[in-house]
């Protein structure tokens, strides 16, 4: 298939289950059970750009990277890149696939073998696909590709093993492994989440200007969204194997359309301490990927529940020209900014624990707990004073 | 409450000394939450242990006082610190200070209960001082002969074989007395505390075993206890029952948070306390930690990489590297006017999601090995700021506005803006 004018890679939905083992009787009678990692997925990825993929722990973020660069093979869907779908690809051809597209994994104090130098290290992609005529010509490779991940001289480094190199420079040795060949793709699975503050923004950084010189396309795959704003153009935010929302970084960081992204949005903490924000509007746990909710995935939580939310499965519409959103409701819930800096904290609602801001009406008890309008008004009375709630501004 | 002056901790390695914490001086008052940055390996957990006095057998305090409530519950014992003073280049004059200090505090009456230690050892090291006392006041001697006299004491207290038994005898009284402050009232939230439960016991009676350990109450008064401290962190009643394996990381962390308010510490060390967690997670259990502090009125130590963490619950910050507290203080005041340029460096590449989206700058090169720090400035290899003092000279803490401390030789420079 032949994709649209700048776009590298085109995924379409890609599914990925990873099914149960469960004991023989249960094999006969019960029904197959799978983990459902990755759930109905579309998105592109334009030429040089990076988007982020962010979400918690088990939503299905880094399978879908995975699957990108067929380390897993997706259970279901299209995934076109270079005029071929990549999907259903096998032997050889597979093989040169994988010489396009690059991995950095999140941990350089695993992803390096320890028995390798520098210089083996990055040289391996090298002897694996056959790449460069004569020795000297791949010494030169392997050099360029230190210098380029900023590890410079490269003499200096070529020949030390992992154990001799610091967290940031064995992140730059992987990025280098991954630059040798020269990719179209480069998936970045949690790149700095193990580095310390004062290293971490230098790989950033590196990251940034390699997209720029280079060009080169990234999905950059994060748990922290203050960090996937810093790297990406655009961010899709998963949700149990679902991406909820997708669009231009500033556009879900300052008006997010789903309220996922807003109960996310709100529980980053912010590094300054003068600036005050919301709690987060979320409720309970997050829902096991094995026995998925019917209709909308995120209805058990989401704090704007109406009646069709857990019956009908929602489309991922665009609801302003380039940002999508899986919900009913996108572009009409009375979302909350983070930037709306109006936020007076007066205190916690006892009943449902949402923030209570200044010139909102609650109610206010003998033994000074607060409660907010709705919660008030459905108690009646405060359960421990027995003081009938009168609601103020 | 909790008051640390210039402590110091050393660990023994085969390659020679690694100098993990090297003077750092706090306060914490009653009902404060005080946040301790640091990036990986720079002593903030070593502080933590040492104020619990769990620190490894490798590693000791060797200079320095912490008293806690009025309590002295961890310092250096005499000759250690006098053998870490023979090594400087001032030593005559530190010497002198250490042992006009000593008698000072020996002497005094209210001395023998503020103290863990028993009697004898007081004894004991009031001798010893006495006797370094009128080695120092002999003015027969020469400099020379007063280091070598010094070093001969030193090396007879802690290396011969009687010495070195009374001293084992001496920690094991004080790890007794240790033990009832321990959890009672200072509590420990260890790093990775969501692995901490024992697997094979439930969750409620864990927390039971420790409360009967610590406090003076029957069994049913202890389930009763555990009941309380399940709604007041918020968890179901009908938890308690459970395994650690059918806990989410978010209920782990808050069972492991009941846990240490058990016996109604004063104080509770948080050491990375939501590091595991997601965020949704982690923000649910930082307002917990803000609800309960704020209603028990408990100090927390909280110690973390994050400086947006610290952000959102601490009112005073400190901020290590290598060893030292670089800067500490009102929180407020060092992140709009921070008079440091570890902490300057340390802000600007942290990316947030409010406001412009500025471009972060790193810090060059990496924290240095602990082993062998660097020469004046332990910043100054990767400080902009750098000059020919920071190489020579190591700088001192300079209190550039009320509370506000910054250790950097030009921390008045850039604290009023002269320096960018």
């Amino acid at each position: 298939m032949e994709l649209e004018e700048g776009v590298v890679y085109k995924v379409v939905n890609l599914t990925k289950l990873f099914p149960i083992k469960s004991g023989f009787f249960a094999s006969l009678f019960g029904k197959e059970k799978n983990v459902h990692a990755v759930n109905d997925v579309n998105f592109t990825i334009g030429e040089g750009e990076i988007l982020g993929m962010v979400g918690e722990s088990g939503c299905g973020k880094t399978t879908c990277g995975r699957c990108l660069v067929r380390l897993e093979t997706p259970t279901e869907g299209h995934m076109y890149f270079g005029g071929k779908d990549i999907a259903g690809l096998k032997g050889r051809e597979l093989k040169s696939f994988r010489r396009d597209v690059q991995m950095v994994f999140q941990d350089p104090y695993e992803s390096l073998n320890p028995r390798f130098n520098v210089y083996s290290t990055v040289s391996e992609p090298l002897v694996v696909h056959g790449v460069g005529e004569s020795a000297d010509e791949r010494d030169d490779m392997v050099a360029k590709a230190l210098e380029y991940s900023e590890l410079k001289p490269p003499e200096e480094f070529m020949y030390r093993f992992p154990h001799e190199l610091s967290g940031g420079q064995r992140q730059r040795v992987a990025i280098a492994r991954t630059l040798v060949l020269r990719p179209r793709f480069i998936v970045a699975d949690e790149p700095v989440s193990m580095l310390d503050v004062s290293i971490r923004a230098g790989i950033m950084n590196l990251m940034l200007s390699l997209r720029e010189r280079y060009k080169i396309p990234f999905l950059f795959i994060s748990h922290d969204v203050s960090v996937t704003r810093y790297m990406s153009h655009r961010i899709a935010v998963m949700y149990l194997g679902y991406i909820v929302e997708l669009g231009d970084s500033e556009a879900v960081i300052k008006d997010p359309l789903h309220p996922y992204t807003e109960a996310l949005l709100s529980a980053v903490p912010i590094p300054d301490p003068a600036m005050k924000h919301g709690r987060v509007k979320i409720k309970g746990d997050l829902p096991s990927p094995i026995d998925m909710p019917p209709g909308c995935v995120f209805h058990p939580r989401c704090l704007y529940r109406k009646d069709i939310c857990d019956k009908e499965t929602p489309q991922f519409k665009e609801a302003r020209p380039g940002h999508y959103a899986l919900c009913h409701f996108a572009g009409e819930l009375p979302i909350q900014r983070p930037d709306d800096e109006e936020i007076f904290e007066i205190g916690v609602c006892e009943s449902c624990g949402a923030t209570i801001k200044k010139g909102m009406p609650h109610a206010k008890c003998d033994c000074n707990k607060l409660y907010h309008e709705s919660c008030a008004v459905e108690l009646g009375e405060c359960p421990i004073c027995k003081k009938k709630f009168q609601v103020e501004e | 409450m909790l008051e640390v002056n210039n402590l110091k901790t050393y660990f023994k390695i085969l390659k020679g000394t690694v100098y993990a914490v090297d003077g750092v001086t706090f306060q914490l008052d009653r009902g404060e939450t005080m946040g301790l940055v640091g990036e990986s390996g720079c002593g903030k957990t070593t502080t933590a242990f040492a104020i619990t006095r769990l620190l490894p057998s490798n590693g000791g305090i060797v200079g320095g006082e912490i008293v806690f409530d009025g309590k002295l519950i961890g310092r250096a014992d005499f000759p250690t610190e006098l053998a870490e003073i023979l090594k400087e280049p001032l030593w005559l004059q530190e010497a002198r200070a250490l042992v006009e200090r000593k008698l000072r505090r020996l002497s005094g009456p209210e001395e023998e209960s503020s103290l863990l230690e028993s009697r004898r050892r007081l004894e004991q090291e009031r001798a010893c001082v006495e006797d370094v006392n009128a080695i120092l006041n002999d003015a027969s001697l020469s400099e020379e002969e007063i280091k070598g006299e010094l070093a001969a004491v030193v090396h007879d207290e802690l290396t011969s074989f009687f010495a070195k038994r009374r001293r084992r005898r001496f920690d094991r009284e004080i790890e007794e007395k240790m033990s009832d402050i321990r959890w009672s009232q200072i509590s420990m939230i260890f790093q990775g505390a969501m692995n901490a439960f024992n697997p094979v016991y439930k969750v409620g009676d864990q927390i039971v075993e420790a409360l009967l350990e610590h406090e003076d109450m029957t069994k049913d008064e202890a389930k009763e206890r555990v009941l309380e401290l399940f709604d007041m962190v918020g968890l179901e009643r009908s938890r308690v029952t459970g395994y650690p394996h059918e806990y989410s990381g978010g209920m782990r962390q808050r069972a492991i948070i009941a846990m240490s308010l058990a016996c109604n510490p004063q104080l509770i060390i948080a050491d990375e306390p939501t590091t595991a967690l997601d965020v949704i997670m982690q923000d649910r259990i930082l307002g917990e930690i803000r609800h309960l502090q704020r209603e028990l009125h408990i100090a927390m130590m909280i110690i973390t990489h994050d400086i947006s963490v610290v952000a959102e619950v601490a009112e005073t910050i400190g901020i290590m590297y290598a060893g030292k507290l670089f800067e500490f203080g009102d929180i407020v005041s060092i992140f709009e006017q921070s008079a440091n340029p570890y902490t300057i460096g340390l802000t600007g590449a942290f990316p947030s999601i409010k406001g412009e989206r500025k471009k972060l700058i790193a810090i060059p090169g990496s924290p240095p090995d602990l082993s062998e720090p660097p020469h004046g400035c332990r910043f100054h290899p990767r400080c902009k700021f750098a000059q020919e003092i920071c190489r020579r000279e190591e700088p001192v803490s300079v209190e550039v506005a009320k509370n506000h401390w910054s250790l950097c030789h030009f921390a008045k420079e850039i604290y009023s803006g002269q320096l960018t």
